[in-house]
């Protein structure tokens, strides 16, 4: 059972909310989570939150489960994470620091797979596709990385760049940043504090579209078929904008809709579309996150979380466990818990380390789990037809025949020596008794 | 069926069709009839409806019972069939039966199964039968929610007999059941392998080193082997027993490959991985010795199927192991697999007798073949982390054995791997894996067009035919083609690579290019599709069906993923259409399509759009007005009543309810949604009206700045627009206004693609449509809009499609 759930957090009340949207409740809240923008994703089992603590130079990404609701160390480092991105499946986290370094760690085992120096100023914003990185920093630039390139010292050190692309994409901030890949020529979309969005080609990093707005951009999304971007901006206005105008002819060359957002004033401060591009959330300035349907083209949730600002929207797809056969094993109950463990363990001390969080493919199976005695009668029939009885009654006879005529032969064959001996014999008398005749 | 047939069904088939003492079956195959009413009519549910009497649900159990009584009578038959028959229905029954059935009986059940097992005189065919049984009761047991297990701690007794089963030289389909029930064990009562936790290791090990398993059965033995770690409890047993295998393999090759290569050599690859404290003869134990009948005499005899087995556990196990070293070590032995070439290495050289290098030059290919399929396996069932931790170690791997291996099997499996790789590694990976050794790489396909001289020898063939005198040439006119095509066909397979080796490359190119083809540079693109042209036209001609789909399908995949050339354009769609000829085939099929969705429409606008990003830019006057559309929302005008669920009941943002009668549907962002709104605001007076109307003086003014102020530079389009639409000199007016002329503008759009066919004659009637368009939603609009609405007229107006030339 899959349930796309929505979470938000904010750091004026320090918690995580999650809300199912489809059962219409909120499911829980997590504490303390004081994550800062782009700083929640999905791992395997739950989600991971970089935390920034207001007087520390030290951060941490923490763990939450979706069956628990205590917090699990995940990593600490030396300094604060900001963003934070994770591959579909969750299996690898990458982290950006106020340093202007990027991390890499292993979720199952919580290590640290590399690290590199990125920006000169705070990474403020990262994106994904696949094993293709792209960051972008405080001092407006973007930068293109090969996950690939970066796990491999040799190609790393042959290179002539670590990244695969850098450009200056803005004065200012850049505030996000999203890796459009449904086209085959790729594209990517930043958005930033100088109050564009612009759209750069990725295979060359060359400037193809620039879209001015009347406010800084906090938040961009884009929706799945990659034809519109939603920008959120600081004057509380959604900004929509056709991407492209290849799109089909129904719809016209309209280049620029803009939205709404709500009451006048209030920012938007995230935005998040839902996985298949129906709902896209949004959360405020005020502490409310609004959900809208962009096929009926309505709100449909108004959801409140607190009164601080939000600055993390989510919508992440929760996989309930199916009691069916998990439930059968004790096997997995004893060995391989999907939960996560509490041990905190430095990566370094004990690079052997078990899996802690268990993805889901890695549970034993038994072979079949069909009724095996059914298969062995089965095969046993089958076995047993395959034997022929006309043809085993015409093989035995045929067997007898042939021993039959071996055993005259070698019946033959004795009468025949023994005849020959005794015509040996007869004759040796004979010609003794001959002798002994003739003195 | 009628609930009360089924006793009567079960009695049934219990006096006419099952066997006893007396009667002994005749005919097994009406089993299956037996074992399909029992399963269909639920017969040993004993679930009976609410409404039955007492009497039926007695005689219910009565027939069970009797049932169930027989099979028991069976099972401990001395008649094999009688046996095996009893104890395979009995399995049937731990499915089918009630759970209070089960829950009362499964311990007798146990022990008369196991009894079967234990016992020494018992044939091979009840043995694997009651293996088969028990494990169905123990799938059964494991889904029962009971605290206390009767009879589990009675399962340790049927380790022995079956570990027995792997030494003694039993039947496959036997040993087979055997290894089920023993992976059961494991997975379900894990406590009750434990102890014997070294023994069945070992014995497992022994089996998979002896060489002599069919496939399924290494496949087995594989499978129970990787479950095998966890009942020990400790938290390295696991990547230790998976080193043991490792290990065990290096051994394997060590001896195998004694005067191929250096020793130490590859086995310092995988002791860097492995932990250096652990020597590989005390972790594989009593294994280790015992391995040596097998492997001093002909070590090389059973050689890949002892290799390809150990491989087969080693990469079950990888899937379950997050340790990256572990993954290395597999790859630094398929490593060694692949680099070997067969020639002795001069030092040892002597040492070797003909007979051994013989046999083991014969069997290296195989064992590399084996090694790919392993690679491959192991690269589709790693996590994505995984992959890309040692996908530049399996890339390097691939493209150094790709430039120097030259048998056919092992290049296509070479490639397949490669292809494998690619899809896995993704965006990102996919140019770094195989950058700049393209060409290297895909050395079997004609970057240089070689291929290319022959079509020239073909052609003075041609020419030369072309030259015979008439009356000779039509005696040899039915021959020439074919004997065109077979100069032609002879030499390109002559001097070529093989065209499944071609195909292999074709379709790993594909994989490539998919991925990572929009960062390849434009020179590269230029080769790549010159070569897959001629891959293609060669094909055609020689009549390679497949090669010549995967050539068009490569080609197809390069050309959209670039910004397109002209040059390469033509030459495309001239292949393509050769590809049409004859119809009706999968390559005709294809090329029509691919035909289709590369020719450009004849209409300017499509044009523009189909070329891509670049080219827009270039010629972008040709969209029609509509430029930034403002729209926007209010606050106020929100209604929680719209609210499909409203979770905020601790709400206290009230929101204002004044404005609660305005509760029109907020922004929207496709056009076909903002037109229906207008529509019904504009036509359906009296009701309430759009947000424009009910905008708060200041936010009207915040509206009428121009959202989108597209740079000349990069987007001139927007710029065109503008100007047409009069937005710029506009300033101040509602969004309504601007939304009217987006509108139009659209529908114009639509229309100005039919004056694109005709321009001259729909002109003015267009006009005059439009300017009555404009005039009825003029009119439409509520007094207190009159203003903008002027504004807006003008700028309609202005906007006019057709004023892009």
């Amino acid at each position: 059972m899959e349930a796309e759930i929505l979470i938000a957090s904010s750091p004026a009340d320090g918690a995580v909310s999650c809300w199912d949207l489809k059962a219409g409740c909120e499911r829980r809240r997590y504490k303390p989570c004081g994550s800062p923008p782009h700083g929640i994703v999905s791992v395997a089992g739950g989600f991971a939150s970089s935390q920034l603590t207001e007087g520390k130079s030290s951060g941490s990404i923490f763990y939450w489960s979706w069956n628990k609701a205590q917090v699990e160390v995940m990593s600490r480092q030396n300094e604060p994470i900001g963003p934070l991105v994770s591959d579909v499946k969750g299996t690898f986290i990458v982290g950006g620091g106020v340093s202007g370094d990027i991390y890499l760690w292993e979720v199952a085992s919580k290590r640290l797979l590399v690290k590199w120096h990125a920006h000169y100023t705070a990474v403020s914003c990262l994106d994904l596709y696949e094993s293709l990185l792209v960051s972008g920093s405080n001092d407006g630039w973007i930068r293109v990385w090969s996950i690939y390139l970066m796990l491999d010292d040799e190609l790393r050190e042959k290179a002539k760049q670590p990244y695969d692309l850098s450009f200056q994409a803005h004065f200012q901030k850049v505030t996000d940043v999203k890796l459009c890949f449904s086209t085959p020529y790729p594209f990517i979309v930043s958005a930033s504090e100088d109050n564009m969005c612009k759209i750069w080609r990725l295979a060359t990093g060359e400037l193809i579209r620039e879209i001015k707005l009347p406010s800084a951009v906090n938040a961009i999304s884009v929706d799945p078929l990659e034809e519109v971007i939603y920008a959120g901006a600081r004057d509380g206005n959604i900004y929509v904008r056709e991407i492209n105008a290849t799109s089909s002819s129904s719809s016209g060359h309209v280049k620029d809709i803009i939205g709404s957002s709500l009451k006048q004033g209030i920012g938007v401060t995230c935005l998040a579309s839902s996985y298949d591009g129906s709902l896209l959330a949004f959360g405020l300035e005020n502490g409310m996150i609004r959900v809208w349907d962009t096929r009926a083209s309505k709100l449909v949730h108004s959801l409140k979380h607190t009164t601080g600002p939000i600055n993390n929207v989510q919508f992440i797809t929760h996989k309930t466990p199916q009691n069916s056969y998990e439930s059968a094993t004790a096997f997995l109950r004893k060995h391989g818990s999907t939960l996560p463990s509490h041990s905190i363990t430095s990566p370094r001390d004990n690079p052997r380390i078990e899996a802690a969080v268990r993805l889901p493919s890695s549970s034993p199976q038994p072979l079949e789990p069909v009724c095996e005695s059914l298969r062995f009668m089965m095969e046993q029939i089958e076995h047993h037809q395959r034997r022929d009885p006309k043809l085993e009654c015409t093989q035995g006879v045929e067997k007898l025949t042939s021993s039959l005529q071996q055993s005259n032969q070698m019946n033959q064959q004795w009468k025949k020596i023994n005849e020959d001996l005794y015509q040996f014999c007869v004759d040796q008398i004979l010609s003794h008794s001959e002798n002994n005749d003739r003195p | 069926m009628d609930s009360e047939m089924k006793p009567k069904l079960l009695r049934l088939i219990l006096k006419e069709y099952m066997p006893d003492e007396k009667h002994p079956c005749s005919d097994v195959s009406i089993l299956s009839d037996v074992v399909i009413k029992v399963r269909t009519h639920k017969l040993l549910s004993e679930q009976p409806l609410p409404d039955m009497k007492k009497d039926f649900c007695d005689e219910w159990k009565l027939v069970v019972d009797s049932w169930i009584n027989r099979l028991l009578s069976l099972t401990s038959s001395p008649t094999p069939d009688n046996s095996w028959i009893g104890i395979c229905l009995l399995g049937l029954t731990c499915h089918e039966c009630s759970e209070n059935r089960f829950l009362a009986s499964y311990s007798l059940w146990l022990n008369h199964l196991q009894s079967r097992i234990q016992a020494p005189d018992v044939p091979c065919v009840v043995k694997g039968a009651s293996c088969a049984s028990i494990s169905d009761l123990l799938t059964r047991l494991s889904r029962v929610s009971i605290t206390k297990k009767d009879g589990i701690s009675k399962l340790t007794g049927i380790i022995q007999p079956l570990l027995n089963f792997l030494n003694d030289d039993v039947p496959t389909y036997i040993l087979e059941k055997a290894l089920s029930l023993l992976s059961n064990l494991i997975i379900f009562f894990p406590s009750s392998v434990c102890q014997h936790h070294k023994s069945v290791k070992s014995a497992m090990m022994l089996k998979i080193i002896s060489g002599n398993c069919s496939d399924i059965l290494i496949e087995r033995l594989g499978h129970a082997l990787a479950l095998l770690p966890k009942p020990k409890g400790a938290e390295n047993s696991g990547p230790l027993l998976l080193e043991e295998i490792l290990v065990c393999l290096d051994g394997q090759l060590n001896e195998a490959f004694q005067g191929f290569q250096e020793e130490d050599r590859s086995t310092k690859s995988l002791k860097s991985l492995l932990p250096s404290d652990n020597d590989p003869l005390e972790l594989l134990g009593p294994i280790g010795c015992e391995q040596s009948p097998f492997s001093t005499r002909w070590p090389e005899r059973h050689l890949v199927s002892r290799v390809s087995s150990l491989m087969v556990c080693c990469r079950n196990m990888l899937k379950n192991i997050t340790d990256p070293d572990l993954v290395f070590g597999f790859i630094a032995l398929v490593e060694r697999i692949l680099t070997i070439d067969g020639t002795p290495s001069l030092s040892q050289c002597s040492l070797m007798t003909v007979l051994r290098q013989e046999l083991i030059f014969s069997e290296i290919p195989r064992l590399q073949l084996h090694s790919l399929e392993m690679l491959k396996s192991l690269i589709e069932g790693l996590n994505a982390i995984q992959l890309l931790q040692c996908s530049p170690a399996v890339a390097k791997l691939l493209n150094r054995y790709l430039m120097r291996c030259k048998l056919p099997d092992q290049r296509i499996k070479a490639y397949s791997t490669l292809k494998s790789l690619l899809n896995s590694v993704g965006a990102g990976g996919v140019h770094h894996a195989i950058k700049d050794k393209i060409r290297n790489i895909f050395v079997d396909l004609d970057f240089n067009h070689v291929a290319g001289e022959y079509s020239d020898t073909l052609k003075t063939t041609a020419e030369e035919l072309k030259s015979i005198p008439l009356s000779k040439k039509r005696k040899v006119s039915g021959a020439a083609e074919q004997l065109v095509h077979h100069v032609f066909k002879d030499k390109l397979s002559h001097h070529s690579a093989p065209v499944h080796v071609k195909l292999a490359a074709v379709d790993a190119l594909e994989a490539f290019l998919i991925r990572g083809g929009y960062m390849i540079n434009q020179e590269l693109r230029r080769d790549v599709g010159n070569m897959l042209i001629a891959e293609a036209t060669n094909a055609r001609k020689a009549g390679w069906t497949e090669l010549h789909l995967a050539s068009l399908r490569a080609l197809l995949s390069s050309f959209i993923s670039s910004v397109r050339e002209r040059s390469l354009y033509i030459s495309i769609s001239q292949t393509l259409r050769e590809g049409m000829h004859p119809g009706g085939t999968n390559v005709s099929e294809f090329c029509r399509r691919a035909f289709y969705i590369l020719k450009l429409p004849p209409y300017p606008n499509k044009r523009l759009h189909s070329i891509g990003w670049e080219e827009d830019q270039h010629i972008s006057t040709a969209h029609p007005g509509g430029e930034a559309q403002n729209f926007r929302f209010d606050e106020s005008v929100f209604d929680h009543d719209m609210l499909d669920v409203d979770f905020s009941s601790n709400d206290d943002e009230a929101e204002p309810q004044e404005n609660a009668n305005h509760s029109e549907k907020p922004s929207a962002p496709s056009i076909s949604k903002l037109q229906d709104e207008l529509q019904h605001v504009h036509t359906s007076s009296g009701t309430p009206q759009y947000p424009v109307n009910e905008c708060a003086p200041n936010s009207t003014v915040d509206c009428a700045v121009p959202y989108v102020q597209p740079l000349d530079s990069t987007d001139p389009m927007d710029k065109t627009s503008r100007k047409q639409t009069g937005l710029e000199a506009c300033g101040a007016e509602g969004f309504v206004t601007t939304t009217t002329s987006s509108n139009i503008s659209s529908q114009d759009a639509n229309e100005s693609r039919d004056e694109a066919m005709d321009p001259a004659q729909d002109q003015n009637d267009f006009e005059t449509r439009r300017s009555a368009l404009v005039e009825s939603i003029a009119a439409t609009l509520p007094d207190s809009d009159e203003e903008s609405s002027d504004d807006q007229l003008p700028d309609i107006v202005d906007a006019d499609p057709d004023s892009d030339d």
